[in-house]
Order: C-alpha cells, then sequence, then structure tokens
C-alpha cells in the first residue's frame, strides 16, 4: 500500500473515531508503508500501531465491519493493537517494550526478518537501551531498528529536556534514524506537539500522490 | 542441594530432549546453571543486569514458539513487573525462576527483601504461583512447568533447606498435609517457613502452590472451624489473603488466623531467623 493511500485511510479512520493520536500516526506512515510485507513488523510505540489496520485490512485479515467500527463499541480494533487482533504480533502501548519482544521473536528464529520501530520518546525508557544492547550483543541480523524521529514528545521537544544522546545509537549497524513529520498532512496537526493527542480537524482532506511516488 | 540447582538440572535434563526451552538469566548464577551454560550454549543467554528486557525478550521468544525460563534474584524480578504483566496479558507460556522470595537476603536492607511479591504475581493474568520448600520439590516443579506450559512463576528459597519429600515426587494436589494433622487447626505456610514451623513443633501444611489456592484445600478446610496462615510477606494481597479470598469464595466459614511480617520498611539487622523472631514468627 502506498503511502498516500495508507495516510487517507488512517485519516479516515481517526476522523471516523473521533479520537487518536493523530500526530504520531500520521507520522509512521510513511516508515510503515515502506515496510517489506514479508517481514513481521512490531510497532512498539503502540499510539502509532493503527496505522497498521489497513495493511491487515489490504491482507484479508480484518474485515471493512472492523475498519468502520474502529474504538466503537462492540468493535474489536482498539487504539493500541494487541495479540488478540489477527495479524498483530505483539500487544504494544507501554513504551519501551516492543523492542524486546522484537529481539525475541529474532532470536527465536534467525531467518525471519523483523522489523521494530521505536520512536524518540522510547529512548527515554530506560528499558529501550537494554533490548538494544541485547540486539548487539547477540548480533541479530535479522532485527531491523527504525527509530521515528519527528522532534517532538507530548510537552515539547525533546532537546527542551534530556537531550537524547543520539550518537549513541551508532553503534547498533541495523538501526536507522527515520526524519519524519508530527501529524504530516493535516495543518491542524502538522509540526505540532500537542497533535499527540486528538484535535478535531475543520476539514477533511484527500491525500494525493507524494513527488516522487507514481501510480 | 540448593533449590536453584535441583530445579535447573530438571530444566537441563528436558533441554537437552527439547531445543525449544531457553533459559535466561539476568546476571544471577548458580552451580547447576554452569553445568547447563557448558552444555548447551546456544539454549542460554546472559542478559545482563537487564530484567525488564529480559522479560520482553523471552515473551518474544515465546510468542515464536520458545520455551523460555527467566531467572534473576526476587526483589529485582519485581522491577520488571510491569513488563510480567505485559507477558501475562500475551498468555505466553514464560516460567519466572525468582530465586531468594521474602526475607532470604536477610540482613541486606529493604532493597534486598521482596515481602510483596505474591500479592504482585497473585493479580496477574493466566499465572500459576509456586513456592518452594525443599529441593526434591523444586525439581518437582520444574518438571511440572516443563509438562504444562503455563506461564509460572517458580518462587525457590535460597541455600540448602532439610528435605521433607521423597526423589521424584509429584506435587499432587498443590499441598502436602501430613496424616498425622487430624482434629488440631492447622499452620498453613509455604517455603522456608514451613522449616520453621515444623522445629516449633506446629501442625504445618506445606501450601506449595499459592495461585491457584488448590480447590482441594479448600475441602479439606471446610470441615474446621480455625486455621492459620503464617506467611513471610506483607499481609495485604499475600497468602493469608488468599487462603481468606478462597474461602469466602466458596461460602466457606472457616476462619483464618494470620500472621504477616510488619507492613513497614525492614531495616534491622539480623539473621533471616533473627528477624523473624524479632517479628514474632
Amino acid at each position: 500500500m502506498r503511502e498516500h493511500e495508507l495516510r487517507q485511510k488512517c485519516f479516515d479512520m481517526l476522523v471516523g473515531a473521533d479520537d487518536g493520536h493523530c500526530g504520531s500516526v500520521m507520522s509512521v506512515v510513511e516508515i510503515v508503508a515502506s515496510i517489506d510485507p514479508e517481514a513481521t513488523l512490531v510497532i512498539s510505540p503502540g499510539h502509532e500501531g493503527m496505522s497498521l489496520y489497513p495493511l491487515l485490512h489490504e491482507r484479508g485479515l480484518i474485515t471493512d465491519e472492523d475498519i468502520a467500527q474502529f474504538r466503537k463499541p462492540g468493535g474489536r480494533l482498539t487504539m493500541f493493537p494487541h495479540k488478540g487482533i489477527p495479524g498483530v504480533p505483539t500487544s504494544c502501548g507501554s513504551l519501551g517494550n516492543g523492542i524486546g519482544y522484537a529481539c525475541g521473536i529474532a532470536w527465536a528464529d534467525r531467518s525471519r526478518p523483523v522489523v521494530c520501530i521505536i520512536s524518540e520518546g522510547e529512548l527515554y525508557e530506560g528499558v529501550t537501551w537494554e533490548s538494544l544492547m541485547f540486539a548487539r550483543h547477540q548480533n541479530l541480523d535479522n532485527l531491523r531498528v527504525i527509530v521515528n524521529k519527528n522532534d517532538a514528545i507530548v510537552m515539547g521537544k525533546p532537546a527542551d529536556c534530556l537531550d537524547i544522546p543520539w550518537r549513541a545509537l551508532d553503534v547498533f549497524p541495523r538501526l536507522e534514524v527515520r526524519q519524519t513529520v508530527k501529524g504530516k498532512g493535516v495543518p491542524e496537526w502538522e509540526g505540532k506537539t500537542e497533535s499527540h493527542y486528538w484535535i478535531k480537524p475543520q476539514q477533511n482532506h484527500v491525500f494525493t500522490l507524494a513527488p516522487g511516488e507514481h501510480p | 542441594m540448593q533449590q536453584r540447582d535441583a530445579f535447573i538440572a530438571e530444566i537441563h535434563r528436558a533441554a537437552v530432549r527439547d531445543n525449544k526451552i531457553v533459559f535466561l538469566s539476568a546476571d544471577l548464577g548458580a552451580p547447576a546453571l554452569d553445568d547447563y551454560r557448558r552444555e548447551l550454549p546456544a539454549q542460554f543467554i546472559h542478559c545482563g543486569i537487564s530484567e525488564q528486557s529480559m522479560v520482553n525478550v523471552a515473551v518474544g521468544m515465546a510468542l515464536a514458539g520458545k520455551r523460555p525460563f527467566i531467572y534473576a534474584m526476587s526483589p529485582f524480578m519485581l522491577r520488571a513487573y510491569e513488563q510480567l504483566k505485559g507477558a501475562a496479558n500475551h498468555g505466553v507460556p514464560i516460567v519466572v525462576v525468582s530465586a531468594g522470595p521474602g526475607l532470604s537476603y536477610a540482613g541486606a536492607g529493604p532493597t534486598h527483601y521482596a515481602n510483596e511479591d505474591l500479592a504482585c504475581y497473585r493479580t496477574l493474568v493466566n499465572t500459576d504461583i509456586y513456592t518452594c520448600s525443599t529441593a526434591n520439590q523444586a525439581a518437582a516443579l520444574a518438571r511440572h512447568c516443563v509438562r504444562t506450559g503455563r506461564m509460572t512463576v517458580a518462587r525457590l528459597e535460597r541455600g540448602e533447606l532439610p528435605e521433607l519429600y521423597a526423589p521424584g515426587v509429584d506435587l499432587y494436589d498443590g499441598f502436602h498435609w501430613p496424616e498425622s494433622i487430624q482434629g488440631v487447626a492447622p499452620w498453613l505456610a509455604c517455603g522456608y517457613l514451613v522449616h520453621r514451623l515444623k522445629a516449633a513443633g506446629k501442625p504445618v501444611v506445606d501450601v506449595y502452590q499459592q495461585n491457584p489456592v488448590p480447590p482441594a484445600l479448600m475441602s479439606r478446610l471446610s470441615g474446621l472451624d480455625y486455621v492459620i496462615a503464617v506467611e513471610e510477606q506483607y499481609g495485604p494481597g499475600g497468602f493469608g489473603a488468599a487462603i481468606l479470598e478462597a474461602l469466602s469464595d466458596r461460602g466457606i466459614r472457616t476462619r483464618v488466623g494470620r500472621k504477616a511480617l510488619p507492613h513497614r520498611a525492614i531495616y534491622e539487622n539480623g539473621t533471616r531467623d533473627q528477624l523473624l523472631e524479632s517479628f514474632g514468627f
């Protein structure tokens, strides 16, 4: 699924639910859209995890009805995806834990490609570093870690509090930092830290192909 | 033999036959673990001092079909409680080998005591809890864990304790009620306290399975007026509370006397027995 299409579907689900971590979801979409569908994808910041639902729908693992009932009473798709939903590998939502799950999955079968998306906010969680050290120590070549860096945490910018030691990440060979934009594509959300929580957009949006994308 | 060595030796035997078994340690050793590591290096991981990550890694392994056993000191396993909650919610067959509950590390101070872990573990979903009083019982528990594949907390005492059970003993109903105890109020306990109460001549029932509270035990208690539950834990949510709740849930009116640690930080120096003595055990 192309990025603009995934972005549109996530936007529609958020608006339909009238709730969600809109800024983070629209930020991670471009990373999620770029992941090889054959890989096991763990989205450790669970508040970004709903970006997986349109992909699961495309694969036939969840239904139109599931998508329509996102976040609604009786529906089975929660804001934070969990193990009980077909195609979701792990329950994430408590920050910092997903990378450890991904390490365990990758260790158990080194022929299985595993991708774990973590957020820059999770770099404040000590357990994230514990698991990154584990990945390095165990030479988990089949685990790719992507840090979604959008320069925003709930109360402002990371640089305003403890400055994240980005250079320390250089020691992890299969880790890449991807610069994204919080709330990308929606004026009320884009670049705004407050879009970590729900802000109702004033109008509907149609997301079109980005420059360089081809139909 | 210490309980941890009996337990790990049993896991070692099973792991030789089943390469899905993986043993993870957060920087805690044991002589039996040295043997395991030597023979099965591909099924052992030294996770470093990182209990929280160890739990999460074990969850991932279990989701991918492995059978992880995670091993740490009881007080520090508790720092991964939130991760253990995640493990329990995933419904994966992780075995938490918790070494040194209660005041096992007596004299080390409150950071090294695990006086509230039983209460914490009792609230986890999908999780069985056992506390062993002897090495043969610990070996039986290890065999049980391999067989059942359920998330289980195995609370193992430190040091060598007198053996009360025959080699190859099974876990049976989750408690051991000596035939000699008839017509008197039994003292219910587990782990180290079983020995202390026996030494004091008390009619002690070893309730090594704490969660779920053994249903057969409830049947035995239903005909009694009074029982005494003794625990090396804080009272709220602990062993005595488990007995009380189980009785109440079944409408059994047997009265329960409870003895637990004082509900405060324990700063006093002393051996385990000296501390227990000072607390009126």
